[in-house]
This record gives C-alpha cells, sequence and structure tokens, in this order.
C-alpha cells in the first residue's frame, strides 16, 4: 500500500513528472501546429474517460461495458441542452456530467447487486439500450442524422480555435486527476481497494459493498459524462455511432494497456491508444482489430499493463512509479 | 392472431435456448463466461453463406465445411483460453475480457472481409418453406425444422453431459481441477473439447439463425441475449436454458407486437435487469452461494 506513504522519493518523483507533463501540455499551444493541438485534445478528454473508468475497474474491481453511454450521455446532454434549451455551456456541461452520473446510478442498481460477469452484460445491454433510445428518439436526439454541436464561448469570446479549446481541456483534465488522486487517498478510495481485493473480507471490515460499489460507478460516470461533453464540443458534431460498444471496448483496452490501478497509467495509455491510431490511419480499417488483439495480449501476457511493466524495471532505473 | 407471434416466438426461442445452453456448457466445464459466443454463431452464418452462395459448393459440403470452420474455431479459442486460464492463471474477471476481445477480434475481421452490408442464405434448394395451416395456425416447414433441429442439438447436449464418460469428465473438471487431475481427468484435453464442441454447435446455431435474420456483423447481439436466457436458466443448468431460451423468444416477440418494434432488442435486456433485482439465481435455483 504505498498510498500511505505521502512523502517518499517515489511519490516526489511521480510530482514532478506530473509537474513535468503539466508544463508541457500547457504550454503546448505556442509551439504546436493545430493537428497536433486536436490530437493534444483527444488525450485530454480520454485520459479524463480513462481514469474514471479505472476508478471504476483498476480500484473498486468492477467491470463497465457502459462507459460508451455514459460518455454518449455527457455529449449528448450538454449538446441537448445547450441547442435546443437555449442553456450556457457552463451550466449544461456540468449538467451533463451530473446526468452522465444518474444514468450510472440506474444502471448500477441493479447490476451491481450482483457483479462479475452479470455487471458485464448488463452494462453491455445498457450501452446498446442507449444506441437504441438515441436512434429513435429523433425528437431530442435527430436520431442517425446526428446533433451539432457548437463551441463554448465566455461573453463575446468563443473557443473556436482548437488551441483555444486546449485549455479548457487541460484545466478540467488537471482538475479532475487531482479529484481522483484525493478520491483515492481517501476513505472511498482505501473501501474501493479493499472491495477488490476481498469482497468478504471487505463486507467483514464494515463496509457496505453495494453502496461504495455505487459511489464508484456514479463518479466515474460523471467523468466519463464530462468527457463526453467536451468530446461534443471538440468534434462539434455527434452522432449515435460515435458511442456505441466499440468505445466502450476500446476504453476496456485503453484502463488494461495503460495499467489497472494506476493514474499515471491511465496517462500513459490514453496517451499512446489515442496516438498510434493516428500514426496508423492507413490502416484504418484494421483498428477494431488491432485493439482486439491488444486487448487480449495484454490481459493474458501483461495483465498490469505498462505501467506494471515499468514498475519490473525499475531495477535498471532505480525508480518505481506508483503503479 | 397472436397464436402466430407466439410461435414465431418460439421459433426465435429455440434459437436462443440453444445458444443459452453453450453458454451453460462451456460455463460448467471450464467457469468461463464466454463472450464471443455470439460471434461464433456469426461466423456460423457466414461461412454457410461464403461456401453455398460465393464459392457455389453444394448444400451438404457447404455444410461440412461450416461444421470444419466451427473445429477449426473451437480449437482456436480453446487454445486461447487454456493457455490464458491454466497456463498463465488468467482469474475469472479477466477472462471473460478475453472471450470478449476473443469476439471483437472475430467480428472486426469478419467486417474487414465481408464488409456491413447484410447477406441470406437461401433455404435449403428444394424444400417448401411456404406456410401451411396446422391444426388452425399458418407455420412454415422451415420453422418447424428448425425448432426440432434445435430440440435435438439441445437433447443430444444433455445426454452428452449427463450419461457419456466424457462429459462426466468435463463436469469433474469444472467441479475442481486439481482433483480432477489426480483422477487422471486431462483438463487440459476436456477443457479443448468443450470449446471445440461448443464452436461446432455455434456454427449449427448460425446456420440455422440465417433463414430468420439477415447474417450482419453486428449478429452477435443475439448472443448477448441468449445470455439473459441463460439467467432465466440459473446459468448452471442446461433444461434451465432452455425453458430460458424459449420464455425469452416469446416475450420479446410479444412485445415486438404490443409495444414497440423499434425497441425489441431492449427486451432482452430489460427482462436480464428485473431478473437481477428479484431472482439472481433464475428460475430454478433456490439458494446464491458464492465460491470464497
Amino acid at each position: 500500500m504505498s498510498n500511505f506513504k505521502k512523502t517518499s522519493s517515489k511519490t516526489r518523483f511521480t510530482y514532478v513528472v506530473y509537474l513535468l507533463v503539466a508544463i508541457f501540455f500547457g504550454t503546448s499551444p505556442f509551439f504546436i501546429d493545430a493537428y497536433f493541438l486536436y490530437i493534444f485534445n483527444l488525450i485530454g478528454i480520454g485520459v479524463i474517460l480513462t481514469i474514471g473508468l479505472n476508478l471504476v475497474m483498476g480500484y473498486a474491481g468492477q467491470i463497465s461495458l457502459s462507459h460508451g453511454a455514459f460518455f454518449g450521455m455527457g455529449a449528448y446532454g450538454t449538446a441537448i441542452l445547450v441547442e435546443k434549451l437555449g442553456l450556457s455551456f457552463w451550466v449544461a456541461w456540468p449538467l451533463g456530467g451530473i446526468l452522465a452520473a444518474i444514468i450510472g446510478i440506474i444502471i448500477g442498481l441493479p447490476a451491481l447487486r450482483v457483479g462479475g460477469h452479470y455487471l458485464a452484460l448488463v452494462t453491455l445491454g445498457a450501452n446498446e439500450i442507449f444506441n437504441l433510445i438515441l436512434i429513435h428518439s429523433e425528437g431530442l436526439t435527430e436520431g442517425v442524422v446526428g446533433l451539432k454541436v457548437a463551441r463554448p464561448r465566455i461573453g463575446s469570446f468563443a473557443f473556436s480555435e482548437d488551441a483555444y479549446f486546449f485549455y479548457i481541456v487541460f484545466i478540467t483534465c488537471v482538475v479532475l486527476i487531482w479529484v481522483a488522486n484525493n478520491i483515492i487517498n481517501s476513505q472511498f478510495g482505501r473501501a474501493f481497494n479493499a472491495i477488490r481485493e476481498s469482497e468478504t473480507a471487505a463486507q467483514a471490515i464494515a463496509i457496505n459493498l453495494y453502496e461504495y460499489k455505487l459511489i464508484a460507478f456514479a463518479i466515474s460516470a460523471f467523468y466519463a459524462g464530462i468527457a463526453g461533453g467536451l468530446y461534443g464540443s471538440l468534434i462539434k458534431f455527434i452522432d449515435p455511432t460515435n458511442f456505441d460498444l466499440f468505445l466502450s471496448i476500446k476504453y476496456l483496452a485503453i484502463v488494461i494497456v495503460g495499467g489497472l490501478g494506476s493514474i499515471p497509467g491511465s496517462l500513459i495509455g490514453a496517451g499512446i491508444m489515442t496516438v498510434l491510431p493516428e500514426l496508423f490511419r492507413a490502416f484504418g480499417d484494421y483498428q477494431h482489430l488491432i485493439y482486439g488483439f491488444i486487448l487480449l495480449i495484454f490481459v493474458i501476457f501483461l495483465p498490469r499493463g505498462i505501467i506494471g511493466l515499468l514498475s519490473s524495471l525499475r531495477g535498471i532505473f532505480g525508480v518505481k512509479l506508483r503503479a | 392472431m397472436d397464436i402466430q407471434i407466439v410461435i414465431s416466438g418460439i421459433v426465435a426461442g429455440s434459437i436462443y435456448a440453444l445458444i443459452a445452453v453453450c453458454f451453460v456448457i462451456v460455463y460448467k466445464a471450464t467457469q468461463v463466461v464466454n463472450f464471443g459466443q455470439g460471434e461464433v454463431v456469426m461466423i456460423g452464418a457466414y461461412s454457410g453463406i461464403v461456401f453455398f452462395s460465393i464459392v457455389g459448393l453444394s448444400y451438404s459440403l457447404s455444410y461440412i465445411m461450416t461444421i470444419l470452420v466451427g473445429i477449426v474455431l473451437g480449437v482456436i479459442m480453446g487454445l486461447i483460453c487454456n493457455m490464458a486460464q491454466l497456463k498463465f492463471k488468467v482469474n475469472l474477471f479477466n477472462m471473460f475480457i478475453v472471450t470478449l476481445a476473443i469476439g471483437f477480434i472475430l467480428k472486426s475481421a469478419v467486417m474487414l472481409v465481408m464488409g456491413p452490408n447484410p447477406y441470406t442464405l437461401p433455404p435449403i434448394p428444394g424444400m417448401d418453406t411456404a406456410p401451411r395451416k396446422m391444426a388452425g395456425v399458418f407455420i412454415s416447414p422451415l420453422h418447424i425444422a428448425i425448432i426440432t433441429i434445435a430440440l435435438a442439438i439441445m437433447v443430444a447436449l444433455a445426454l452428452f453431459f449427463k450419461f457419456t464418460k466424457i462429459g462426466k469428465a468435463m463436469r469433474a473438471s469444472s467441479l475442481r481441477i486439481i482433483a480432477a487431475k489426480t483422477v487422471g481427468i486431462n483438463v487440459t484435453f476436456m477443457f479443448l473439447l468443450i470449446w471445440i464442441i461448443n464452436g461446432i454447435v455455434g456454427v449449427n446455431i448460425g446456420l440455422l439463425l440465417s433463414p430468420l435474420v439477415p447474417a450482419e456483423t453486428t449478429m452477435g447481439l443475439v448472443g448477448i441475449k441468449a445470455f439473459a436466457a441463460a439467467i432465466i436458466g440459473g446459468f448452471t443448468s442446461i433444461p434451465g436454458a432452455i425453458v430460458g431460451g424459449f420464455i425469452l423468444g416469446v416475450i420479446e416477440n410479444l412485445s415486438g407486437f404490443f409495444i414497440s418494434t423499434a425497441f425489441k432488442d431492449a427486451v432482452a435486456f430489460i427482462i436480464l435487469i428485473i431478473f437481477l433485482l428479484f431472482r439472481p439465481t433464475g428460475l430454478f435455483e433456490k439458494r446464491f452461494t458464492k465460491r470464497v
């Protein structure tokens, strides 16, 4: 339990890494071209979603295949509140996150009573139902045609350039990483860990399994919703195919590739898995296949992900990332 | 007119029941929940279409080729899952991510090769598929054939597990791997065998299904729905899965008629959620026990 040793050298090392990464990304709009800024935006959004999913999968040990739906709920919720109800983005966006959390609780209420493969199935089914609803409630979502989404604005200033938008993504990302870190080191985080390690043991020390699993699920869905709101606004157009099961499986793969139960792992995973498809654009058709194989290989051979690999190399570098 | 809907529900139900039985046998033998089952079914449907309509083999030859595809698929899935489960000791939580990934790979591969357009398998040449009036209802010989074949496969599987020596050995391996090994059961081989059986049955389901619905890459959804059927039946009992499959098929068709066809696909999940809330052990089992 490295979480208790607050000021150990490896924690300090982690903070230095965080700081360097933050400085690099924070100043990047000044020296990076537009295409890479778009990728950075995608990475930031991916990081938020991955960390949310990691809270539920890596920390609380519960599988979720409905994060595509939570992500979509955030995107559609924000877009509908802005476009149809005329709310400001800054009100609609957190509301989108809260709506996603509510959906998360609604799905979690029956599914978390049993867990395991039942949870996988119910969440998978929930994603399918969500997609059906998106397609068939044309009045709100315009069905398969899709919705146009405007970039947010403050007064007369619109975040129309990716460089401006990046600061919203970046600040959100930093804040949510900080929040996640605090959750992990709080009573909740320790309860999540206990549940993941042994439900029976956790119950024996008076942890209300159901309640804590629901909390984990709701927080995770909120993260996904916030990421979704940003995503819709970034790409300016959303339709139901953006939020299908592939997205859920993709992020399942990202969490596992990065490292279950590790925030730095989520950063690495989301970074690599967002950049790789862009590097291999020519293989676009093979993207799904590649994700499938990556998931399969990591889950069998490297279940602790890249971060697990790095920490087993600690002898070489003399430092250990918190995994 | 409603009895007509019930009948098409039974036809769909026999398919669900058969897939649910596949879930149960794999789960009973290996403790793995196979999330790739729907994709095995999809491969069956596509193989039938490729060999019969595209390659142009005769019907019986296409059938044999499809079975061979099923065996190969079973061997591949078996080898991967055995390696993961027995050699690398992947836990059961991650095992269904393994099967999910396999299913996803199959789906993406078929998408790459065949494209997103649906295909239909023509009915057996010379078979009269026109509905006939029997005992006051219209029913097509095709539907009767589907129900009969599905039931025959289910009964054969149930008998195999109950009465043959290999079936018994498989049940023993699922109870406790080490104990099964000490009495001389080759657990690895038993697991491989069950995956092969699963592959063969899976492609057969695909062939049965393809005259009813066109083959698409999203066809694997049927497997997920059948999972609900398996849960209705309690997930460890073959008769339970069969009953669950028929219940699901009939309810789904009735709700498609009375409520909305757009949300027909959602019915299975709603039934599933209701069962998880009120009866997570299924219709027939009494107690919910969990291994610590």
